[in-house]
């Protein structure tokens, strides 16, 4: 009896425990320091399972405000030459639905989207909206589950968990479970899981460089894991900290 | 050297499209309408702060036997401080809305030439613009040289009515000189606010759809009446937004135009008239679902049937005139509905947009499959109905062209 009444205290403690480490982890992870801006080439390579490959080729420049934690993103496509030209600018809001708009040129005019849009695919691809724009801390329960070394890296296994339906609406699951290297806090891989809580699909970081002192992603693959189709997104050509000027986020970057 | 290969050599960033195009009727005459094969050449640089961009169309039907060579686009930017000043032949697109856009009257479009894709219709203006950027707005000033109109297929025509021969010739279109005083131009506010983007329009420009003028030719009996186009000089006060809600994008925009005829009496003339559209668009499941709805309304200020008109003549005149500029009714309601569907391959995708004039009971919609099946090469198979019951423009361009099947097979360089 004195053995139980001591056991279900012990669990629920060490759960907070390592909820609270898992909270701490993702934190880190949430808010790891960022450059004031960015440009960079970025190649999305989309291969089907019967192995055809199709190439996506896009220019992006990115600012986040220091006081803020916001981040503004301007994304270009070069290739393919059907969509050549397409513009994509993100206006990240911490309190409010994200901004987006699209610039197709065929009809020479920038157009509002909707946030409901964020759980859909990238460009066609294998990863999401919201993928590449990233989730919100606050948004995820988080819980250790073990330790295990990944690609022989040894890294925590963290379980985010979906805080409500409309989180699992906004990013399209309902829970996701993260490898996060322990010397850099860098999220190596992720199996997501669907509205009804089955895995369907994997992103995998590939490769990673330090550019002025910051850990960044240079290479990811997704991978859907039904039907075996992937995407590899690499990035070149980084530059950082260039001084782009507010005007490239502006209505006027949009033409 | 021709300018191709100067231009391949220069290692300019050379792009555009091959197409193949093929239209014909499904309905009771079945004909080829259009069997064309075309390029567009496309280019753009950029050297500091100057950009430049063209795109030049070459084409040739081998139904209607013709050869197009066209320049679409040709202009530069140049970018100084807070000021953009942009001149040069330039497709202006403004307002939110889809397929129905009451302020998009700066680009003229082409309707002799059939496409699937409505925005090929339009054809560069020459403008100078400039620009004034603030942080979250946009002041711009347009200066319009030189007037361009629609172009629709008019053939001449002559009716003869007992006591009276009415003739229209479209050859004999009255357009605006080549003076300075001819210059039109306009004033635009481009916004956003937390969320909400807005633009306020003002256009002082020429119709780009015509109006028309009555000539008496001969003395009864018969009367002899002579109809040709005339574009007259309008006023634009014009607005719109855009916004996101519920994961629903919202937009509206809606104009009042200030034409010749405020109080109605010309039936040749179109009357002053208040133009809006509103609706959203949202996507369903992970983007494979697109959804659209829109309603819109016209109000024809001072309106006159053909009856109001004390004299036949007038009414027959009126009668005419509406085949052309849509003001049928007092009120006409619109409505569009957008259906499309993306493949989880991302190999294809079905689209279809149906408008809808509620007052004519007429109609227009281009459902289009599209096949991709490789990088920026696109087959397009689908069908071109208008038609319906009314008077308005829908059904008398089901008249003329009648329903439609085609395929597009585009490869983008």
């Amino acid at each position: 009896m004195k053995v139980r009444n001591l056991v279900i205290p012990g669990i629920l403690f060490a759960s907070m425990l390592f909820g609270q480490k898992a909270s701490d982890i993702m934190w880190r992870v949430h808010h790891r320091p960022k450059w004031k801006d960015m440009h960079a080439f970025m190649t999305l390579e989309i291969i089907s399972p019967s192995g055809q490959r199709r190439i996506r080729k896009m220019e992006s420049w990115s600012k986040t405000n220091p006081k803020t934690d916001e981040t503004k993103m301007l994304i270009l496509f070069l290739e393919p030459a059907d969509i050549k030209g397409t513009k994509f600018l993100l206006h990240e809001h911490k309190n409010r639905e994200d901004d987006m708009w699209i610039y197709i040129p065929a009809i020479r005019k920038a157009k509002r989207i909707a946030a409901s849009g964020k759980a859909g695919p990238f460009m066609g691809s294998d990863f999401s909206n919201y993928d590449i724009g990233g989730g919100e801390y606050e948004d995820w329960n988080y819980k250790l589950v073990r330790e295990e070394d990944y690609n022989d890296n040894p890294c925590w296994v963290i379980e985010a968990t979906a805080k409500n339906k409309k989180v699992v609406k906004k990013s399209g699951y309902s829970k996701m479970v993260k490898w996060v290297r322990k010397d850099n806090f860098m999220v190596v891989r992720t199996d997501c899981y669907d509205r009804s809580g089955e895995l369907f699909k994997r992103i995998e970081t590939n490769k990673m460089e330090k550019i002025e002192g910051i850990w960044f992603e240079t290479e990811m693959t997704a991978t859907k894991l039904h039907t075996k189709r992937k995407s590899v997104m690499k990035f070149e050509k980084i530059e950082v900290n260039i001084g782009i000027p507010d005007r490239m986020f502006s209505l006027s970057a949009l033409r | 050297m021709n300018l191709l290969a100067f231009l391949l050599i220069a290692n300019f960033p050379l792009g555009g499209y091959l197409r193949f195009e093929g239209y014909g009727r499904i309905d009771t005459i079945e004909t080829y309408e259009k069997l064309a094969t075309s390029m567009q050449l496309k280019v753009s640089f950029q050297s500091g702060n100057v950009e430049g961009y063209g795109a030049f169309d070459f084409g040739y039907d081998r139904i209607k036997d013709t050869l197009t060579m066209e320049p679409i686009e040709g202009y530069f930017s140049i970018e100084k401080g807070m000021f953009d000043l942009t001149a040069g032949k330039k497709i202006v697109s403004i307002g939110t809305a889809d397929w129905l856009n009451p302020t998009d009257v700066i680009t003229p479009r082409d309707y002799t030439t059939l496409h699937s894709d409505m925005e090929e219709f339009k054809k560069g203006v020459e403008e100078v613009n400039l620009d004034v950027n603030f942080s979250n707005f946009i002041f711009s000033v347009y200066l319009f040289p030189a007037f361009t109109p629609n172009k629709y297929p008019m053939p001449a025509f002559r009716v003869e009515t007992p006591g009276v021969v009415i003739e229209f010739d479209p050859t004999r279109a009255v357009k605006p000189g080549k003076d300075a005083k001819y210059t039109q131009y306009g004033l635009r506010l481009h916004g956003f606010l937390t969320n909400f983007e807005f633009s306020a329009t003002y256009l002082s420009i020429y119709d780009r759809d015509p109006d028309f003028e009555s000539k008496v030719l001969a003395p009864p009996p018969p009367l002899g009446v002579a109809i040709y186009p005339v574009y007259n000089l309008i006023k634009m006060y014009g607005a719109d937004f855009s916004t996101t809600l519920s994961g629903w994008e919202i937009h509206g925009e809606g104009a009042y135009f200030d034409t010749k005829d405020r109080d109605g009496e010309d039936p040749l003339v179109k009357n002053s008239y208040f133009y809006a559209v509103a609706g959203g668009n949202r996507t369903f499941l992970d983007e494979k679902i697109k959804f659209g709805i829109q309603g819109g309304v016209k109000y024809i200020k001072n309106f006159r049937d053909s009856t109001d008109f004390g004299d036949p003549i007038s009414g027959m005149l009126l009668k005419f005139a509406e085949k052309f500029n849509f003001q049928t009714h007092e009120k006409i309601y619109y409505g569009t509905l957008t259906l499309g569907y993306n493949s989880p391959s991302g190999n294809w995708s079905a689209d279809q947009t149906i408008i809808y004039d509620y007052t004519d009971d007429d109609y227009f919609t281009i459902p289009k499959i599209i096949y991709s099946p490789a990088d920026a090469v696109n087959i397009v198979m689908g069908l071109f109905l208008s038609g319906g019951k009314g008077s308005s423009p829908f059904s008398e361009m089901g008249k003329h062209l009648g329903k439609l099947a085609f395929v597009e097979i585009k490869y983008s360089f």
